[in-house]
């Protein structure tokens, strides 16, 4: 319940955000976005007032199990994206797909594992990246290596 | 001490020369990409398709397609003034989108000045047309109606277009009162106009061209009548001053090497004049055009005076 | 007309078209399953290898193409719970559900068998019926586009049953960030922020890929500790055939889906994205266990992936009609036909007819190859993920988002924004606010907006020019759709109730 007062207050500050934006805009321009902010707010309305009318059913806990790992994850994968046009598209991902399988692990990881994961990864991009970059003849991201 | 410096200056004269001799390797040794600003089956890329295969027997590489679309061209061109300079990669412009677009709009990401067309390779007038079953046979018919009728809809292509001010700028020689309604793509107007929506449209000759049967032309922007409609009276003989359209070409980075752009200039060029390529071409309705990167330059400039000042007319000018 | 049936099938069953098909098939699924390519990337990407073939062999492939990539798309959104493609977002609803019951195959099988029953309703339909159908499409006019957007986002009052303000403000959500970018009529810049990158908006697949693909990483992620993703359910001998006549009894279901898919196919403008929410939306409606829908039931998957196939068909009615595309491949293939000649139009009939029988015959080819090309393909898909722990299945889920929301427009900053989004999209999701309904808002938001204004416009000419939205016969039907639509689970609910209440009286008397 205290979930979704925010979320509805959350929207609520987002449709009076993007109000104020469809001033300079032409009646044509600004028409549609104006309808859907009002729409927007009401509904935002109508929910923060449900929270209130409403007993809360017994819901799930909003913050998720292994909180720590799915930022971890997360974070990674941005630094991925970032690395891409550094180290470009094969070097950046088999590094990224081998921290995270490493860090999502529930055994120790051994050497051996690690190995074999970065082997299985390296031929998997690079299968990709030849049926995307020779013969779809789609560029990938490139750095300082491919 | 002298052996020293003979050392390095060999050095130097070494590093220096394998660094020329990779920039004279020869130009293009892997494949160009061409970037087309809009949706895939849109007209660019029918004129691109049209090209790829003459342009990969002149240029001896393969010739990748790629899409960019979005903000009416906006994004892709964005992105062309920030691309390696190196002649990989050129990017399909419009004019007038590359023109008008930074006028009317606050950032459109780009500036007019900073893109380096070097080639014009077609030119599609603006054609005013009606369904083939509708009662008005030609552009006195249709004043007259639109006289009766104020805020008559007259469809087209994208604002601001060659479609829009041209219907803008019609509108204000002839004194008429037309509302404009933009569509995302000539594709999309043509049924509007066909299920009865839209009275006219302001299209591109090139849609006369795809859909005969189906719509009647009245009259054609240009100073002489299209190839491909023949029979297609141009406004001018119809006494209406009035002249429209839009070119399709190649730009390439800012900063892109003189020796490159040339070779670019010259395989392009040497495309237009493939037959193959040129009977595509005008069977749908498009005109040949033959711009090098000079005379695109001067095409650019005159037609940016002109827009600037018929926008200021029209008082669409946001700056 | 039969003469050139008859002759297409000297054309088609040679060893060489037949194989091509086969890879145009697999290729198709294979880019249909992958999120992140659209059956329009995929049929643009393929064009030029078909620059060597003649014309009718390039058409075939592509069209093979076409037809696989669409069922393709309901493999990952069986197994992961992210559409491979928009025009299978609705069999996630369902799909999902089985497949974490361990009845993931059994899922793969039913979109086998209904994708191929869709694809072939709307062949067929463009077979005999192409003419007097496409005059219908152009009579849906700006109005009839708005009213369209309107009855797509009353669907949300049936897929978000449990909480119907929470799947409206998601649909809200999804129409404002469509606006974001060049205003559709007039051009101007909208919330940009002042960041050029975005004028062109916020592109659909980065978004579908975002919200579906990470919150599913994301969860799997916080499920570390249970170490497979699906449950491997025991393998019962005899399942296709089983499970192919368990399809083949929901001839109402199956009947009613493809003719929708045909009919939005047919429109242009509207593709497979919308017609399958439609179908499942009305599937939901007539079922006499509508509590069922978002479980796991079949008649979920069956509904979506027979429209969406459907669409296949449909969407080249206008095409060869009247050269108006009718679905986003479909523009593709009308560039194909341009390029080599063929204007397409009544002229394509008579002066092409082999052509364009020897296609659309292929397409009935390609639909019934697609089973067992697709079980092999689905059942070692199935396989493979079953087996992945989840160490290696969510990081591989992540390569593939990167891969996919690049390859749309080469630009990292899509990638960006693809994560972005995902992070809400997780956020949203523990907060109850699903994914669907936000991805419809997204896809009709364009369309009812374009409608929306050019409407007005054209009002112009009249006394009032809001009346434009209600002077066509043919916008009326849409509003009481619309009304029905909104209105029938909340009648539904009252009524059940009632009957139920009958139902325990009756049993005590």
């Amino acid at each position: 319940m205290k979930a979704d007062r925010i979320a509805s207050i959350v929207f609520i500050i987002v449709a009076l955000l993007f109000w104020p934006q469809t001033g300079g805009l032409q009646y044509n321009c600004s028409i549609f976005p104006r309808l859907l902010i009002i729409f927007l707010f009401f509904l935002s309305a109508a929910l923060l007032i449900q929270t209130f009318l409403i007993a809360p059913p017994k819901t799930v806990s909003f913050i998720p199990k292994n909180l720590r790992y799915i930022i971890t994850s997360t974070v990674v994968a941005f630094v991925w994206i970032y690395l891409l046009n550094i180290l470009g598209f094969i070097v950046s991902s088999v590094v990224c797909l081998t921290t995270l399988t490493f860090f999502l692990d529930l055994k120790r990881p051994t050497f051996m594992r690690t190995i074999s994961s970065i082997a299985v990864y390296t031929l998997m991009v690079v299968a990709f990246w030849l049926i995307f970059h020779n013969f779809l003849l789609v560029p990938l991201p490139t750095g300082y290596f491919i | 001490m002298k052996k020293y410096n003979v050392m390095i200056f060999l050095m130097v004269v070494l590093v220096g020369m394998t660094f020329t001799s990779a920039a004279l390797a020869e130009f293009p040794d892997k494949p160009l990409t061409y970037v087309i600003c809009f949706n895939a089956g849109g007209e660019s890329d029918i004129t691109a398709r049209i090209q790829q295969q003459p342009l990969e027997k002149v240029l001896g590489v393969p010739v990748v397609i790629v899409y960019k679309k979005g903000g009416g061209g906006a994004v892709g061109w964005s992105e062309l003034l920030r691309a390696k300079p190196d002649g990989y990669t050129v990017y399909g412009t419009n004019l007038p989108h590359t023109i008008v677009q930074p006028m009317t709009r606050g950032n459109a990401g780009y500036e007019t000045e900073k893109i380096d067309n070097i080639y014009m390779f077609e030119f599609t007038p603006d054609i005013l047309a009606v369904s083939m079953d509708s009662e008005i046979k030609t552009v006195d018919d249709f004043v007259k109606y639109a006289k009766a009728n104020p805020g008559v809809s007259v469809g087209g292509s994208g604002e601001p277009s060659a479609n829009s001010l041209g219907c803008q700028a019609f509108g204000k020689l002839t004194d008429l009162n037309l509302t404009y309604i933009s569509f995302t793509g000539s594709g999309a107007a043509v049924p509007a106009l066909l299920g009865g929506h839209v009275k006219a449209l302001m299209t591109y000759t090139s849609m006369a061209s795809q859909y005969p049967d189906k719509i009647r032309a009245l009259a054609v922007a240009a100073d002489k009548r299209a190839k491909a409609l023949p029979d297609v009276p141009t406004f001018k003989e119809l006494g209406y001053e009035f002249v429209e359209g839009a070119y399709r070409g190649v730009a390439v980075p800012p900063g892109t090497p003189k020796e490159i752009k040339m070779k670019l200039e010259q395989a392009f060029e040497k495309v237009n004049y493939d037959p193959v390529v040129i009977k595509k071409m005008e069977d749908l309705g498009f005109i040949m055009e033959y711009y090098g990167e000079d005379s695109s330059k001067s095409l650019v400039t005159k037609l940016t005076d002109y827009y600037g000042k018929l926008m200021k007319d029209l008082g669409l000018l946001k700056k | 007309m039969l003469e050139a049936i008859a002759a297409s099938f000297g054309h088609i069953f040679t060893v060489k078209v037949i194989l091509m098909i086969i890879a145009g098939l697999f290729g198709g699924l294979m880019a249909g399953a992958l999120p992140g390519l659209t059956a329009t990337m995929a049929v643009a990407l393929l064009v030029p290898f078909t620059f060597t073939m003649n014309p009718t062999e390039g058409l075939i492939v592509l069209g093979a193409i076409y037809m696989a990539c669409i069922y393709g798309g309901s493999f990952s959104a069986i197994l992961v719970n992210t559409p491979g493609t928009p025009s299978s977002i609705g069999t996630t609803f369902d799909g999902y559900p089985m497949a974490k019951r361990g009845e993931g195959e059994r899922a793969i099988l039913i979109a086998t068998f209904s994708s191929a029953y869709g694809g072939i309703i709307g062949v067929i339909f463009l077979l005999f019926l192409a003419p007097p159908l496409a005059s219908v499409a152009l009579k849906f006019g700006p109005p009839e586009y708005f009213w369209m957007a309107v009855f797509g986002i009353t669907i949300i009052s049936s897929l978000a049953s449990k909480n119907v303000l929470k799947g409206f403000i998601g649909g809200a959500i999804g129409l404002l960030i469509s606006t974001i970018g060049i205003a559709p009529i007039g051009g101007d810049v909208r919330f940009t922020a002042g960041f050029p990158q975005f004028q062109g908006g916020i592109e659909l697949i980065v978004a579908l890929i975002g919200f579906f693909c990470i919150p599913e990483a994301l969860t799997m992620i916080s499920n570390r500790t249970q170490k497979f993703h699906l449950t491997e359910a025991e393998h019962t001998g005899g399942i296709v055939l089983k499970t192919f006549l368990e399809v083949m009894k929901r001839q109402g279901n199956l009947l009613r889906s493809s003719i929708l898919g045909t009919i939005v196919g047919i429109l242009p403008g509207a593709g497979g994205s919308v017609a399958n929410l439609v179908a499942y939306n009305e599937a939901l409606r007539v079922s006499k266990t509508p509590e069922k829908f978002g479980t796991g039931t079949p008649d979920g998957i069956i509904a979506t992936e027979s429209s969406n196939n459907a669409v296949v068909g449909g969407g080249m009615i206008p095409l060869v009609t009247l050269g108006i595309p009718g679905a986003p491949p479909d523009a593709i293939l009308y560039g194909v036909l341009l390029l080599h000649g063929l204007r397409p139009g009544p002229e394509l009939f008579t002066t092409h007819s082999e052509v364009v029988y020897t296609f659309i015959m292929s397409l009935f080819v390609a639909t019934i190859l697609m089973i067992p090309v697709g079980i092999f393909s689905g059942r070692l898909l199935h396989r493979t993920v079953v087996r992945l722990p989840i160490r290696f299945l969510a990081p591989i889920i992540f390569f593939l988002t990167i891969i996919g929301s690049y390859s749309i427009r080469n630009n990292v900053m899509d990638v960006y924004i693809m994560l972005t989004l995902g992070v809400i999209g997780y956020i949203l999701k523990r907060l109850d606010f699903h994914p669907g309904p936000i991805t419809l808002g997204l896809i009709l938001g364009p369309i009812g907006e374009m409608g929306f204004v050019q409407a007005l416009l054209m009002g112009q000419v009249l006394p009032n020019k809001w009346m434009i939205f209600f002077i066509h016969p043919l916008s009326w039907v849409l509003i009481i759709m619309s009304l029905l639509s909104l209105g029938w689970p909340l009648l539904m609910k009252r009524f059940s109730k009632r009957w139920k209440i009958k139902e325990m009286t009756i049993d005590e008397s």
